[in-house]
């Protein structure tokens, strides 16, 4: 839930948009949980400008609140002549909603609200003041009683706990440069997104489709040990890299904190000359159904304002090669990747067993990544330590099977090789690939998914999915994929008992 | 909000809540909503009736105005219609369609559900005029439509004797009723038992109480069950059947595609306990509106991909059903929050949907013998678990 005012000479019009579950119109905003709080502000104050363009002034409330237009007017207009800019607060010190002048928006200033704290009024009128001149920006003590202690995740989505922090350091750090810089207008945007290998892959491919004019961005903070993924999915955004190890996958230590304390391990000279903004998780992205790459383009600036802008509408923007494997064409040579970042998205062991050796069976040679004991039901075992070294796996293999996992989004999204996905435990649609020839993904069916557990399943207290695919349903793809893909030669060799004989006549 | 891919979601309905008319006084008067919630748990692990909610509230389904609000309430949700029971009074039937029927266009439309009668009491001169009053009752309304004719649901099929027969008696009517044709929709699980055959264009997965489609939830251990036996505890537990939310909502959508063309039934709660006072009710125990949300979602999802164009129906069982507890309606304890989740869901079903177009449909190549592949599937499944 988010709110607006648009302050005209006339009076007050209020408006009121969603998180979009799904639908995009003009009061629906992409649910992108790569987006800090502050980007919400922006754009529901870009979408208030815009349904009335003869406002002075906008008041758009804090997005990790939930506001109702209707009870934002009544907070704000309460309580004498409004001043602009302004930090409407609670009856304590808690902003709720802030007051933006026009002119903010038309010095291609909106972007900087992504560095708004949305925790402390002061911290966040300070930045309005550098925003707006250098003047006194006040608080506005409005009738809320006082916010008070807020929870670790809210309804909307938002994960607060670590974010909290983060979100204040990146905004108290902008001021910071603001009063150290006169040129800060000029300096360039890092987006704080530096890990993990999936995740880089989507920025990577979001700098892309973001809109030259749109793209809020230059630079992007990433992990050394992510650096290839980084240049081999042709990131538009300059690196900045961060020269320690990726936070752990578990929950130890969470993207706020981690954000908070690798600030400390910049380059030398990069906090003098960068706004840095958290582009982490700010919320759960498995609220949203968008697929993460439209997520960060949210994040990078671009408003993904309809169904048509969104990747699945527009996947042929990205250019993607029709990537086949250049071995003989038989025996048909499959690929497969059954771990992933966590416990939980590990095909199960029965059903590995029974996916390989029913291949085998039909004469296919699998090699299986990082998986020795898939040596035992007659695969090769490979590793893949790199993408260039993924690639050449990816070469040698007719047809790749995977789980949600950073090969996965590299063959079906970068290289367009033929591809079947493993969902289970996680939602497709935040991180399959558009449809296109060549691409299965037979979708999990049940609806406890996605669980959001990382090792177990909260419905059965089992360390296995039981919403993957079962094995032959992932058998069928591979061979579908194989007749469509590479016609018919493979049906030359071992493959008859499975495929149709009209077919192979 | 009308969903994309001729998607449509529609809600049973009771249109009983109304102090005047046909239906009101044919149904013995008075207060209907006294009657659907005057009901008190008699065990701890009823959950009590809610109440409505002040969007809504204790609506008369006879004043126009009120009729108009609660149909526009569920259009702006994404419904896009209702289906309503056919209540045998005489020698006809009445439905209360005339309260909805001035809100309804083609965009919402209404649909009915029949209860055959039990089959010894119609013979077949009786069963054609039974047919009969029942099309002149559903007629002259906006329809739902599914394949281009007016949908009407049979609940309790395999009461029938002869399926076919009724299907066929069914099909005579509507003609002779001038509605062109009829979409008739089987309550049942799955294709087998010979509906399809029989004549039905389609199933519609019964309701929790009609299919216990998981195994109850284990609540109680032994020493509790001792406990309830010896007078200590309430045992009243092992008197109904009790199924994790969850479980029921995964064991609805599991293998679907194998079940036939069977319309998703999807339910945010339920408890039939004021009917059970002295046990045998269902409940669904653990309920969560998130998991509704992508319960619905996920079978949007299913109906784009499985079903025709012009068939392409889910239903909520239910929109004010306030007696099995089932309702979406607003509600006085947790305001709207179920019906935006309805929304939500219909929203993100719509979306998801829309991404799948163009995806092969699973199963369907005709490059592959998917049932050699199952059979070698199952034969290595066998070997690796025969003991050593």
């Amino acid at each position: 839930m988010l709110s607006s005012l648009a302050i005209t000479a006339d009076g007050v019009e209020s408006f009121d948009f969603r998180f979009s579950t799904g639908l995009l119109t003009a009061n629906d905003i992409l649910d992108s949980a790569t987006s800090p709080p502050g980007r919400y502000v922006w754009e529901v104050a870009r979408r208030t400008l815009a349904a009335c363009p003869s406002a002075d002034a906008v008041v758009v409330s804090n997005p990790i609140l939930p506001i109702r237009g209707s009870r934002l007017a009544s907070l704000v207009l309460k309580g004498g002549a409004l001043t602009c800019p302004a930090v409407v607060t609670d009856e304590a010190t808690f902003p709720i909603a802030y007051i933006l002048p026009r002119q903010l928006f038309e010095e291609g200033l909106g972007r900087f609200l992504c560095l708004l704290s949305v925790s402390r009024s002061a911290a966040d009128a300070q930045l309005l003041s550098r925003l707006t001149g250098g003047g006194f920006v006040p608080r506005r003590t409005s009738t809320l009683r006082a916010v008070g202690t807020l929870p670790e995740s809210t309804p909307q989505g938002y994960v607060l706990g670590d974010n909290l922090e983060a979100w204040l350091v990146q905004c108290v750090n902008a001021v910071t440069l603001m009063r150290t810089r006169d040129d800060w207008r000029q300096l360039p945007f890092a987006a704080h997104h530096p890990n993990h290998a999936g995740d880089v892959l989507f920025f990577s491919l979001a700098s892309r489709l973001v809109p030259d004019g749109q793209l809020a961005f230059q630079r992007q903070v990433v992990c050394h040990s992510y650096l290839d993924i980084f240049q081999d999915c042709g990131n538009r955004l300059e690196p900045i890299v961060l020269d320690i190890p990726p936070a752990p996958r578990n929950t130890d230590v969470g993207d706020g904190r981690y954000f908070v304390e690798s600030l400390a391990h910049l380059p030398p000279g990069v906090a003098e000359e960068t706004f840095i903004v958290f582009s982490r998780y700010s919320k759960a992205y498995a609220k949203s159904p968008f697929n993460l790459i439209d997520h960060a383009r949210f994040s990078l600036g671009d408003p993904v304002a309809t169904f048509a802008d969104t990747l699945y509408n527009r996947a042929p923007a990205l250019g993607q090669p029709q990537h086949r494997a250049s071995p003989p064409p038989t025996p048909l040579r499959v690929l497969m990747q059954l771990t992933g970042g966590w416990d939980l998205k590990t095909y199960p062991a029965k059903d590995r067993r029974v996916l390989i050796r029913a291949l085998c069976d039909l004469g296919c040679e699998v090699s299986v990544i990082d998986q020795p004991e898939a040596a035992a039901d007659g695969a090769t075992v490979v590793t893949a330590g790199s993408t260039s070294a993924l690639r050449s796996l990816l070469a040698d293999h007719h047809v790749f099977v995977s789980v949600d996992s950073f090969p996965l989004h590299f063959a079906s999204q970068v290289l367009g090789h033929p591809t079947v996905a493993v969902f289970g435990c996680t939602a497709p649609g935040n991180s399959d690939a558009p449809r296109r020839p060549a691409y299965r993904l037979p979708a999990p069916a049940l609806p406890c998914g996605p669980c959001g557990c990382l090792d177990y399943c909260p419905l059965l207290m089992i360390r296995e999915c039981t919403n993957q695919p079962r094995p032959a349903q992932l058998v069928a793809a591979v061979l579908e994929l194989a007749h469509e893909a590479y016609g018919r030669a493979h049906q030359a060799h071992g493959l008859g008992a499975a495929v149709t004989q009209g077919d192979a006549a | 909000m009308i969903p994309p891919l001729n998607l449509r979601v529609l809600a049973f309905f009771d249109a009983r809540f109304q102090f005047s008319g046909p239906l009101w006084q044919a149904l013995g008067g008075g207060d209907p909503w006294q009657t659907a919630l005057a009901a008190y748990p008699a065990r701890r692990h009823h959950s009590p009736l809610l109440q409505p909610g002040k969007a809504l509230g204790r609506y008369d389904l006879a004043d126009a105005a009120a009729a108009g609000r609660v149909v526009a309430v569920a259009r702006s949700a994404g419904i896009g219609g209702f289906v309503l029971d056919c209540h045998r009074f005489a020698d006809g039937y009445l439905t209360g369609a005339d309260c909805l029927d001035p809100w309804c266009d083609d965009d919402f439309g209404l649909a009915f559900r029949w209860t055959p009668a039990p089959a010894p009491l119609l013979d077949e001169d009786a069963a054609a005029d039974d047919a009969a009053a029942l099309m002149a009752a559903i007629s002259g309304f906006s329809p739902l439509v599914a394949d281009g004719r007016q949908v009407l649901v049979v609940n309790e099929p395999y009461k029938l004797p002869d399926p076919a027969r009724t299907v066929a008696l069914l099909r005579r009517a509507a003609q002779a009723a001038g509605l062109g044709g009829i979409y008739l929709v089987a309550t049942a699980a799955e294709a087998r038992g010979g509906l399809l055959d029989a004549g039905f264009d389609a199933l519609l997965d019964p309701s929790p109480a009609q299919w216990r489609s998981c195994k109850p939830a284990e609540l109680l251990n032994g020493y509790t069950f001792l406990q309830a036996e010896a007078g200590q505890a309430d045992g009243g537990m092992f008197d109904d059947t009790i199924m994790n939310y969850a479980q029921f909502v995964n064991s609805r959508m599991v293998d679907r595609p194998t079940r036939g063309k069977v319309f998703p039934r999807v339910v945010l709660d339920y408890a039939d306990w004021p009917d059970h006072p002295r046990g045998g009710a269902t409940l669904l125990a653990s309920t969560s509106s998130v998991l509704y949300r992508r319960f619905l979602a996920g079978a949007l999802t299913h109906v784009a991909q499985h079903f025709p164009e012009g068939e392409r129906l889910v239903f909520i069982d239910s929109w004010n059903h306030w007696r099995q507890r089932s309702q979406i309606e607003p509600t006085t304890q947790f305001s709207t929050t179920v019906l935006d989740e309805t929304a939500n869901g219909i929203r993100q079903g719509g979306y998801v949907a829309l991404t799948r177009v163009g995806e092969p449909a699973p199963g369907r190549s005709p490059a592959v013998d998917y049932d050699v592949i199952a059979a070698l599937c199952r034969q290595i499944e066998d070997e690796l678990s025969a003991p050593a």
